[in-house]
């Protein structure tokens, strides 16, 4: 059967220069595609892809607003004051912890929602109107909602829980507080993520691993996971690069005192604060390369389950 | 997970209640007591108390009562819905271009844009902060408003283009067969397709730029551009020695209105634009 | 109105692969003609050319004389009626059937009129301002075809426009397909991978595979003269059967038996540079209950006896289903048929082949049964490139 499938693709093919006839109406696509994704281009290359390579300058600068006068090639310079800075690196390693505990227990408590929202006999829609709201609500707000509550006297988990201390003073207790404040506002996100992979697990494949004698764990963790584990992987890609700019929260909550700074409050302090431009610009890089790494390893990690890697739905 | 066919029990439904309660109470208990502390005296404050003792309008009249506010409510609704606007047109374009035609270019465009929604904002607000300074942009409504449809952009058109993938794409053909140029197929027979999808867009544009907080505290500097999330983060109370707290929590619950209200009325349009683009992967 | 012609078209795609390969078509005006394949065989390719919805690589395409190669589908002044009938779900039945008159500005007056006609021809009059959703299948499809020829095209276009009805609904609008086309006129091109709809609907049949034209003409004689294997293959249902044989002088040995060749076969094999081992191509209609089939007419054909697998009773006659013993006969036609069938890889060994039989044979499943074939209607195919070594061209 080796000449089974022996079709005419096989020949050799045609010279190329027969593809060179565009119609009409294949020019007039092209240009019309082009014709629309010009703005959007112009307002992406214009506001985000200059700035970045301006910045990429601008590190290379000792650059003070307070002392423009002294502004000077430097070289990286900057870059050795900032990696040889405890401060940067605290910044970094509470980042790092902030990240990596909100986005486990996050998807952990994201997966339970999921499967709430995607498997509840009563009131579904009350169920996903509700956990829109953590969703929806401005951080700002919700890091102020959280910032009294921890308040003494005025907080009710302040006086509960906390027995009257004030826990957003001391360094450890207050990163799990801005932790748990990340955590409330994105679980439902990361959850709307997970149902959508969960939508994609056909009933009949549980029915027949149930025929199959898989309890309701195995057939979470053997059925239900594997099917949807590309789901998985965009969602904490997600998550993980959204925690790692983590901002208005901390700001609200400890503005970065006793050593709670995350690198995006570090560089804000620095650039608005201490209108260093260099220093800062320097900053901005080494954030943007740690969410290239990030970025890099969860692409590795799908293959070609990356999100956009469709390449578009023509044919 | 809940046992597969079978018949629904009370007992089963029973607990399902108790789970979704749970989880209501989850996602509202931070939210009502942002509320709760919108109502509060200035005397029960500080009591510690999830429900208030006594109530009042109190700090809403404050709020209203003074430009700072009023003034960043403005903003903060002129900002975003211009934003949204501008973001969603030509996220629409862009989304019908890379559905739906074949260009040279349109992977790297996908990539790009993806790129941007991944970035680290505060990596953009260093050199923005120098240029809109240079420009004359700094502490602006469109200095703000650029870096938002820069953001909104990639949302846009990854939500959209999930969209009009759905549309089934022999209809764009039999409109040119029905002897209609691309602009018109797109005019007539893409477009009122793809209109409950640009809407969902919109809302969720909207509450990106809504919730806007770095950009808004580090591109402005006076109540000419400022927003409220950052308002409320300079709220010092209209005296120095007065707690903000009341007007703070005032502050916040006007600025969640709108977002409950779309969360009430378009809950199925949001999940389904939220996870339109994850079911891809 | 006009005739379409396919001058060696040829369609590649950027990353090297060929869809259509030199088709050369010539529709006459008026002419229904069907475009029939396996999936992948080119047939939705060529539609799309002539549509203008795929470019053209190589070749032309002519409308009434006029090269269109380069003009867009707006401007070739054709309809196009699509599987998934492509009806736009935001608009009613009437102003989806108005939109291509809208679009080429025709006034007000003139649609309405236009819109009523077809409606009325259609039987769609009553459901004129129902959207798509609330209509059935069968009424979608009437859209589809409505929304065709309101503008009175030069030619339709129709992309399996049936495939998507149930099955008794499909023969229903199978008829209704072609008195509206015998009515009206209009150029048809079909595309089909329906045997069954190819042989009813068509003035004439082009059978495709690979790309590439396997053979034209009218449907009874692609039937009875098939060029090679697999038109052979395609054609007809159930399928021909095919039992690999040996030529020798006067007689085909084959796992049926030794086959005299009649004088009609030995005349067309003459020069046709016939090799050894060929393949044997029998119509299931020409075999027979051996108890039916009197003396005289035994003695012009081949009695074998074999065991019946299966017998299904179809009430006019049955169909009787056996396995032989041997080699199966293998060719890349015949491959790409079972492929096509979805049968390439169903257990069992040995030759199978299907009988129609007469409704009062009394033969039974699992017994043995005489069966007798009519030897002046052997097929023989060369195996090595599929040709019909008994082609009456």
């Amino acid at each position: 059967m080796s000449h089974a499938v022996k079709t005419d693709n096989a020949e050799p093919a045609l010279p190329p220069k027969a593809k060179a006839a565009l119609s009409e109406g294949k020019r007039a696509e092209r240009r019309l595609g082009l014709l629309l994704c010009a703005p959007a281009i112009l307002i992406m290359a214009a506001v985000a892809g200059w700035p970045i390579l301006y910045s990429l300058w601008l590190s290379l600068q000792r650059y003070d607003l307070k002392f423009p006068d002294r502004t000077e090639f430097v070289g990286l310079e900057n870059y050795v004051t900032v990696l040889s800075n405890p401060y940067w690196w605290n910044a970094m390693w509470v980042t790092v912890l902030i990240t990596v505990v909100s986005v486990a227990v996050e998807l952990v408590l994201g997966m339970a929602l999921a499967l709430i929202m995607h498997r509840t006999l009563v009131g579904r829609g009350i169920v996903r109107t509700s956990t829109l709201i953590p969703y929806g609500i401005v951080t700002v707000v919700a890091a102020f909602s959280w910032r009294y509550a921890w308040t003494p006297r005025t907080g009710y988990l302040a006086e509960t829980i906390a027995g009257g201390d004030p826990v957003l003073t001391e360094k450890i207790p207050a990163i799990m507080v801005v932790t748990l404040a990340e955590i409330w506002k994105t679980t439902p996100f990361m959850a709307l993520l997970l149902m959508a992979g969960l939508a994609l697990v056909p009933d009949d494949l549980l029915k027949a691993a149930a025929m199959d004698g898989a309890s309701a764990w195995q057939r979470f963790t053997k059925v239900m996971v594997p099917v949807m584990k590309p789901a998985i992987l965009v969602a904490l890609l997600f998550r993980t690069l959204d925690a790692f700019r983590i901002f208005d929260n901390l700001f609200v909550l400890t503005a970065g005192s006793q050593g709670t700074s995350s690198v995006s409050m570090l560089t804000y302090n620095n650039l608005i604060k201490g209108l260093n431009l260099g220093i800062g610009s320097t900053m901005s890089v080494l954030i943007f390369i740690a969410v290239a790494i990030i970025a890099f390893v969860f692409v590795k990690l799908f293959g070609t389950a990356a999100p956009g890697g469709d390449g578009g739905g023509r044919r | 997970m809940a046992g597969i066919g079978g018949a629904v029990t009370t007992g089963r439904k029973a607990r399902w209640t108790v789970l979704n309660i749970l989880v209501v109470a989850y996602a509202l208990v931070p939210v009502l007591w942002i509320v709760s502390l919108s109502f509060k005296t200035k005397e029960t404050l500080a009591d510690g108390n999830f429900i208030p003792r006594a109530w009042t309008l109190d700090n809403y009249k404050a709020i209203f009562s003074t430009t700072e506010f009023v003034r960043a409510l403005v903003n903060s609704i002129g900002i975003a819905l211009i934003a949204t606007a501008v973001a969603v047109v030509f996220g629409t374009m862009a989304a019908y271009a890379i559905a739906r035609l074949d260009f040279p270019g349109k992977r790297l465009l996908v990539g790009v844009s993806l790129l941007i929604a991944m970035f680290p904002q505060i990596s953009l607000v260093s050199p923005l902060f120098e240029i809109e300074r240079t420009l004359g942009l700094f502490d602006t409504w469109p200095g703000l408003i650029l870096p938002y449809i820069t953001f909104a952009l990639p949302l846009a058109i990854y939500t959209l283009s999930a969209f009009f993938r759905e549309i089934p794409w022999e209809l764009e053909k039999a409109a040119k067969m029905d002897g209609a140029t691309p602009g018109q197929a797109f005019r007539r027979v893409i477009a009122p397709l793809a209109a409950p999808g640009v809407f969902t867009t919109a809302i969720l544009v909207f509450i990106f730029c809504w919730n806007d907080f770095l950009f808004a505290i580090s591109l402005t500097s006076t109540e000419a551009s400022r927003t409220v999330p950052v308002a409320l983060s300079f709220f010092t109370g209209s005296s120095q020695f007065e707690d903000p707290t009341g007007s703070i929590a005032a502050a916040a619950v006007v600025i969640t209105i709108p977002i409950v209200l779309f969360v009430l009325f378009f809950q199925r349009r949001i999940v389904a634009g939220l996870t339109s683009g994850a079911v891809k992967g | 109105m006009a005739e379409i012609v396919l001058d060696s078209v040829t369609k590649q795609y950027p990353d090297g692969a060929v869809a259509v390969r030199d088709v050369d078509i010539e529709i006459a005006d008026g002419e229904f003609i069907i475009l029939v394949g396996p999936s992948g065989c080119g047939k939705s390719t060529t539609l799309n050319m002539i549509a203008g919805l795929e470019d053209i690589t190589s070749g032309e395409l002519r409308i009434g004389g006029e090269r269109v190669n380069e003009r867009a589908p707006k401007d070739r002044d054709i309809a196009m009626v699509f599987q998934s009938y492509a009806l736009y779900p935001h608009m009613t039945v009437k102003e989806n059937m108005a939109f291509p008159l809208r679009l080429a500005k025709v006034d007000d007056t003139t649609v309405e009129k236009k819109v009523r006609d077809a409606a009325e021809i259609l039987d769609l009059t009553q459901h004129l301002d129902r959207k798509p959703s609330n209509l059935s299948g069968g009424q979608r499809q009437r859209v589809a075809m409505g929304r065709a020829i309101v503008r009175s095209p030069k030619a339709f276009l129709m992309d399996e426009p049936l495939s998507n009805l149930d099955a008794k609904l499909r023969v229903q609008m199978r008829t209704s397909v072609s008195r509206l086309q015998k009515r009206l006129g209009t150029t048809t091109v079909y595309v089909t991978h329906d045997q069954t709809e190819a042989m009813t609907l068509g003035d004439r049949v082009v059978v495709m595979r690979g790309g590439a034209v396997q053979q034209v003409g009218a449907p009874q004689f692609l039937y009875d003269n098939p060029a090679n294997l697999f038109v052979a293959g395609f054609i007809g249902s159930p399928a021909m059967n095919f039992v690999p044989a040996a030529l020798e002088d006067n007689v085909l040995r084959s796992a049926l038996g030794d086959v005299p060749l009649t004088d009609r076969v030995r005349g067309l094999l003459e020069g046709a540079d016939a090799p050894r081992e060929v393949i044997m191509g029998l119509r299931p209609e020409h075999f027979e209950d051996a108890r039916l089939v009197d003396e005289a007419v035994r003695a012009k054909g081949v009695t074998f006896t074999n065991q019946v697998d299966v017998l299904e009773s179809m009430g006019s006659d049955k169909f009787a289903y056996f396995s032989l013993q041997g080699e199966q006969a293998t060719s890349a036609e015949l491959a790409e048929l079972a492929a096509d069938a979805g049968s390439a890889d169903v257990p069992g060994g040995g030759v199978s082949l299907v009988a129609r039989i007469a409704a009062t044979s009394t033969a039974v499943a699992g017994e043995p049964a005489d069966i007798w074939f009519d030897a002046d209607k052997v097929q023989l195919f060369d195996p090595g490139n599929g040709r019909n070594l008994t082609y009456r061209g």
